[in-house]
């Protein structure tokens, strides 16, 4: 009869090392005595160059078997059963992108065009050492005399490195007479998709292609909208059930998708025709909503070991990149309690954010299963929004990470 | 066989002999005459010339040293093949064991039934396509919740829309056996949309203000000929789920058939019947899954009396629970 193996012996490579012990035990049993060889001897040394080999083939072999599985695969395996059995391709890095504020100090109207103005972040980081990161405005835009406006800027680099944190001190480069920026929220620039990211949107894209409208066929279509030049549209979707269907969208960097629902000249108006021609079904009706963006500052003080080897600026750093991704990870809308969990202060249907996920941000800055290495043990956490108290949020909302005050303590 | 992580001589089954039959069809007639069917082990002392072997004996321990070292890597690459050969099998639904069969259930968006044998959920999850490309009908989202209650003959009837005079009720019956027509239901085949003929058959009472759904959006699920009791009423002594109590347990002996699986170990009773916590949350969970955002599924009714309730029709104030069927539960979608 054939050997059935469970699933986990399917999956699992084998060692070098336990594949040498493997050989050594069958020849043992046809009366070698492989004890009796020494180092170097053509036969052992054989046997461990194929124990190697065959390690190694186990190692591909795991990863083959794991690519239909996308619960398992990993990498580029991942990828591919996304790509070909999916048709879901993991999404590039994107640049920091979103609203910055400019303010016009003379007494007469600036007027610039797209990608006039540059602008510069000089970042320090943990080491002492500076990077600088370039910005440039993506749109036109007229600073009146004595005033100031919220105009979109883009990274001219890629990735998570590219984010310009809310209250950073940039320069326009060249500097600009009168014109000066601020930054009021963070613009966040993202990495490569993750392969978590990429198989939970895979997942939609069987069910979104039924012509009867459930969920996912809302969240796949917006998801795949792009612009004239194929850049994606849409970074995070929320559909809220009713007829209408809201369809809540948020941009791939994190804000307000820029224009109009009702003019498919613009990316809203794009997404929004994509949805009710590849979406919506006979006797339903849906509305394309932008986030609403609720800006919250943070205040945290860290209490890290004294004889840790992060500087104060690392674990600021490393703090300030374990935000960035809890506050991008955050679904429109936040949570809402299960209604087993519905107490007092979080009365049934209500949505929110919560202070103990921020607050877990900040003392696992490593991640949550890092505690030999995390520095920090203990973080206090309030914000400008909520104080030390949960976060109400509603439908439509997305908060975003404002300015930062941070204090490290050293116990 | 291999096991990764084993210590020295442990967990090793490899025999000589064992034969490599296809794991696909273990009844395949054996085409080899009894002998091992050709492998990597074969193929190597095929390749290599006779000196390299050795003496070569019926008695393994007899043969020279070339054939036994030959032996020993050629019979781990076997293993590895039949590791690669089974590994890709249990990508297809049916040919690996109940961890696959989660894992694809799981990526392709089909829950599996506590009662529902492999074989059943394998077969759904060949057809994963299929559903998938209906999600939204009524049809689909009763064919799950039936398959999910798989285990006994479980009768499931969605009636779309509130049953007013300007947009009466339509009724979808799924039978047990499938699409098959039953006497009792309306006159008209089983597997059609059957609209009421009498505007108000279906009359449950008024949406809760505010609510962002077409009266025709509201949706409600009854099943018939589920396994479930009554469980008696908030003031009867003893506990919830204390029908049988006979094993002196706290919350006595599990009465819903679908609880204590091995897919479904909570005890976590309910009140009202015998349903069990973990069994109506899955269900309900499907119907949530299955429901489409433009609809809103306000009941699942629990049928005990199928005679009393079907002559019972709802009187436009089943919105209030005191003056629901009594012969019914009735768990908020």
């Amino acid at each position: 009869m054939p050997k059935h193996l469970s699933f986990e012996q399917l999956i699992a490579p084998i060692q070098a090392l336990d594949v040498r012990k493997t050989l050594y035990t069958i020849l043992q049993r046809f009366g070698i005595k492989t004890t009796t060889w020494q180092p170097g001897d053509p036969t052992r040394t054989t046997l461990q160059a194929v124990s190697l080999l065959h390690s190694a083939h186990t190692y591909w072999a795991s990863n083959a078997i794991r690519m239909k599985f996308l619960q398992l695969a990993k990498g580029d395996w991942a990828r591919a059963t996304a790509k070909f059995d999916y048709g879901t391709e993991g999404n590039s890095a994107q640049p920091a992108a979103g609203n910055v504020m400019f303010a016009n100090s003379t007494g007469a109207p600036m007027v610039f065009a797209p990608e006039d103005i540059t602008i510069k972040y000089t970042k320090t980081n943990a080491d002492q050492s500076t990077s600088v990161y370039t910005y440039h405005n993506t749109s036109s835009l007229t600073v009146a005399a004595g005033g100031s406006l919220a105009s979109a800027i883009e990274a001219d680099s890629v990735g998570r490195a590219s984010t310009l944190p809310a209250g950073t001190a940039v320069t326009l480069s060249p500097a600009i007479n009168g014109l000066t920026v601020t930054v009021p929220s963070t613009l966040l620039g993202r990495d490569e998709e993750s392969i978590q990211s990429l198989v939970n949107r895979a997942m939609l894209a069987h069910p979104a292609a039924s012509r009867l409208s459930p969920a996912e066929v809302y969240q796949d279509v917006a998801l795949r909208v792009t612009n004239a030049d194929g850049s994606l549209i849409c970074g995070k979707v929320r559909v809220v059930p009713g007829n209408p269907v809201r369809v809540l969208v948020e941009s791939i960097s994190g804000g307000a998708i820029p224009g109009d629902a009702n003019d498919v000249n613009t990316p809203l108006g794009r997404l929004n025709v994509a949805i009710q021609t590849k979406a919506v079904t006979q006797g339903v009706t849906a509305v394309v909503q932008n986030v609403i963006i609720l800006v919250v500052g943070l205040t945290y003080t860290a209490f890290v070991r004294r004889d840790s080897q992060y500087s104060d600026d690392q674990v600021k750093d490393l703090i300030a990149t374990s935000l960035y991704d809890t506050f991008s990870e955050l679904p429109i809308g936040g949570f809402e309690l299960p209604t087993a969990l519905v107490d007092p202060s979080h009365l049934a249907g209500s949505r929110w954010v919560f202070l103990d996920s921020l607050k877990a941000a900040v003392e696992n800055p490593t991640g949550p299963d890092s505690n030999v290495t995390n520095p920090v043990f203990k973080a206090v956490v309030t914000t400008d929004y909520a104080g030390a108290n949960d976060l109400l949020t509603g439908d439509g909302v997305q908060m975003q990470l404002g300015q930062v005050n941070a204090t490290v303590v050293r116990l | 066989m291999i096991v990764p992580g084993t210590p020295v001589g442990g967990g090793l089954d490899f025999e000589l002999g064992d034969t490599l039959a296809d794991p696909v069809n273990p009844a395949r007639p054996d085409v080899s005459n009894g002998q091992r069917s050709i492998s990597w082990l074969d193929t190597l002392l095929g390749l290599v010339p006779r000196w390299l072997k050795g003496r070569v004996s019926l008695d393994p321990t007899q043969c020279g040293d070339g054939y036994k070292v030959l032996t020993a890597a050629g019979a781990i690459w076997d293993e590895q093949e039949l590791i690669l050969r089974q590994g890709m099998l249990a990508s297809f639904p049916g040919f690996g064991d109940d961890r696959s069969l989660d894992l694809l259930g799981l990526q392709r968006g089909i829950v599996r039934g506590p009662l529902e044998t492999s074989a059943a959920y394998a077969e759904r999850l060949r057809f994963w396509r299929q559903v998938n490309a209906r999600k939204g009908s009524p049809w689909v989202l009763l064919e799950q919740v039936q398959a999910y209650l798989a285990g006994y003959p479980v009768e499931c009837r969605l009636i779309c829309g509130d049953g007013t005079a300007t947009s009466p009720a339509t009724r979808y019956t799924l039978a047990p056996d499938g699409y098959l027509y039953h006497g009792e239901y309306l006159d008209a085949p089983n597997g059609t949309a059957v609209t009421d003929t009498t505007p108000g058959a279906w009359d449950w009472g008024p949406q809760e203000p505010g609510s962002p759904f077409l009266p025709t959006s509201r949706e409600w699920l009854i099943l018939y000929g589920h396994p479930w009791q009554r469980d008696g009423l908030w003031s009867d002594p003893g506990l919830w789920n204390d029908l049988d109590s006979s094993d002196n347990g706290p919350l006595g002996t599990p009465l819903d058939p679908y609880q204590g699986q091995a897919k479904n170990p909570d005890r976590t009773p309910t009140y009202g019947s015998t349903a069990a916590f973990a069994t109506v949350s899955g269900l309900l969970g499907i119907a949530a899954s299955w429901v489409p955002p433009h609809a809103r599924l306000e009941q699942v009714i629990v049928c005990f009396d199928r005679t009393t309730f079907d002559n019972f029709q709802p009187d436009g104030t089943y919105n209030l629970p005191g003056n629901r069927d009594p012969n019914a539960l009735y768990w908020k979608g």
